[in-house]
């Protein structure tokens, strides 16, 4: 299990930030510029806004500190939400997906990567959340899901809310500095053994619009251990479930996995354990990428 | 473009046992297009003759017999929340109502009444621009069961389904941060 864990959080990204043409210099004239970074897939992506516009800051048309709060990310046209694990938001947005290395013909210098876009615009999307007051605001977010998550499955928030204020600090520092011994042991604190139920959000593949609200479930892990293909059965409006994909930090997931297994191995630095939802029509549009 | 739903049977039944839900009609909110609408439950026996009044206005104005100038002072009064476009006028689960119990922290305002209805399928960000245009502040902050505050992309049904006490979401604001 912990190796599996170590996986998830070394998880990476190869992402390519196409920068708003508006943002640069007229002297490069049309030419597109672009910011080559690996991103962890745990992570939201607004922490490295300002790391991405420092790359290009000789040819922006204004200073960073401009325009860093009129900054959103869109892929294939689609708004980016930040405030969704950035590796979630890839799975849900990706088509094309590898099945596995040997499908690759060159796959001794194959690298996968992600085509996206760093837009700049005074009216932001209506589903963004600005941010105006940087990396703490962001902090903020993150420890709300946090409480979020440990009330559903503690019954209380009294776990995040109790923490240490050294703890605290820490517990976002890890996710600042990837250091996952220091970020498993404050949220062991948070997570008990036996939770009440386990925090979970239904993502449909393909769906991150304006308009999409992703669904935040509670399973319930008193009792009778709950599988993927009971929470499936109850959520998705497919009749067959052989036809239906569901994945996590970039797995096809077995849908006989046990809930609370699957949580403890593939939840999210946001204390919640994302599940993307792929239907048939989906899995034919993949195929033909 | 507001969209009126009518409820008169349900409105009289409650008012004759003093629990009364406000017609949408006269206590609910726009922002956009009123699809789905925010009600008020009120207990408050002055409002009984006004409420009366409105109803029976609307009735009117239904039938025909309601003048243009009437018409309008009711849409003045009116105040429908703003529709989610996602949320389709079919999709009878998310127009189904949810209660809603706003809960002051500190010295900020109180919400009179404090207990709402809203259709489940709306996200959570419309009960912050609600609250905000109700009570004419800039910055606004909630906390469900003053604990957290959650993502203003979440469905209200569903926050509601997880963590309703007594039929009710318990939803706590504040004019500054006060649960971290």
């Amino acid at each position: 299990m912990n190796e599996i864990r170590r996986l998830v959080w070394n998880g990476t990204l190869n992402v390519q930030i196409e920068i708003d043409k508006s943002l640069i210099i007229s002297t490069r004239g049309d030419k597109p510029l672009y910011v080559n970074i690996k991103i962890p897939r745990e992570t939201y992506i607004s922490l490295f806004t300002e790391s991405i516009l420092h790359r290009v800051k000789d040819y922006l048309r204004k200073d960073i500190s401009e325009i860093v709060t009129n900054i959103w990310f869109e892929a294939d046209g689609n708004l980016l939400l930040w405030n969704i694990p950035i590796g979630t938001s890839h799975d849900i947005i990706t088509k094309s997906r590898v099945g596995s290395m040997n499908d690759i013909s060159d796959s001794n210098t194959f690298i996968q990567v992600w085509k996206i876009k760093l837009v700049c615009g005074a009216d932001l999307p209506a589903t963004h959340i600005p941010i105006v007051n940087g990396n703490s605001q962001i902090q903020k977010y993150w420890m709300h899901q946090w409480k979020q998550s440990c009330f559903i499955l503690n019954g209380s928030s009294k776990g995040v809310m109790s923490l240490h204020m050294n703890d605290s600090q820490s517990f976002w520092n890890s996710i600042l500095h990837r250091t996952q011994d220091s970020f498993e042991e404050i949220s062991k604190k948070i997570i008990p053994k036996f939770p009440r139920k386990i925090p979970i959000v239904l993502h449909t593949k393909g769906q991150t619009d304006s308009q999409y609200h992703p669904m935040i479930v509670n399973v319930d892990n008193e009792g009778e251990k709950k599988t993927l293909s009971q929470l499936v059965e109850q959520f998705s409006e497919a009749n067959n479930l052989e036809i239906i994909n569901v994945v996590s930090q970039g797995i096809p997931l077995p849908l006989d996995l046990d809930l609370h297994f699957l949580f403890l191995v593939f939840s999210s630095f946001d204390g919640f354990l994302h599940l993307i939802i792929t239907h048939p029509q989906d899995t034919a549009q993949d195929k033909s990428y | 473009m507001s969209r009126i739903i009518t409820s008169e049977s349900d409105t009289d039944n409650d008012d004759s046992s003093r629990s009364t839900t406000i017609s949408q009609l006269s206590r609910s909110e726009s922002i956009r297009d009123g699809t789905h609408q925010l009600s008020i439950i009120d207990n408050s026996p002055s409002l009984t003759m006004e409420r009366k009044l409105e109803h029976y206005t609307r009735k009117l104005s239904q039938v025909g017999l309601g003048g243009e100038k009437e018409d309008s002072s009711l849409s003045s009064d009116s105040e429908l929340i703003t529709s989610n476009p996602q949320i389709l006028p079919n999709d009878e689960k998310s127009l189904e109502k949810i209660k809603i119990k706003f809960i002051p922290i500190g010295s900020i305002a109180g919400m009179v009444p404090s207990v709402f209805k809203i259709s489940q399928g709306q996200p959570f960000s419309m009960i912050l621009a609600f609250l905000k245009k109700k009570l004419k502040i800039q910055n606004i902050y909630c906390y469900i069961n003053n604990s957290f505050a959650p993502s203003p992309q979440q469905i209200i049904g569903d926050l509601w389904q997880q963590f309703k006490v007594n039929d009710e979401l318990i939803v706590s604001y504040c004019g500054s941060v006060a649960f971290g």
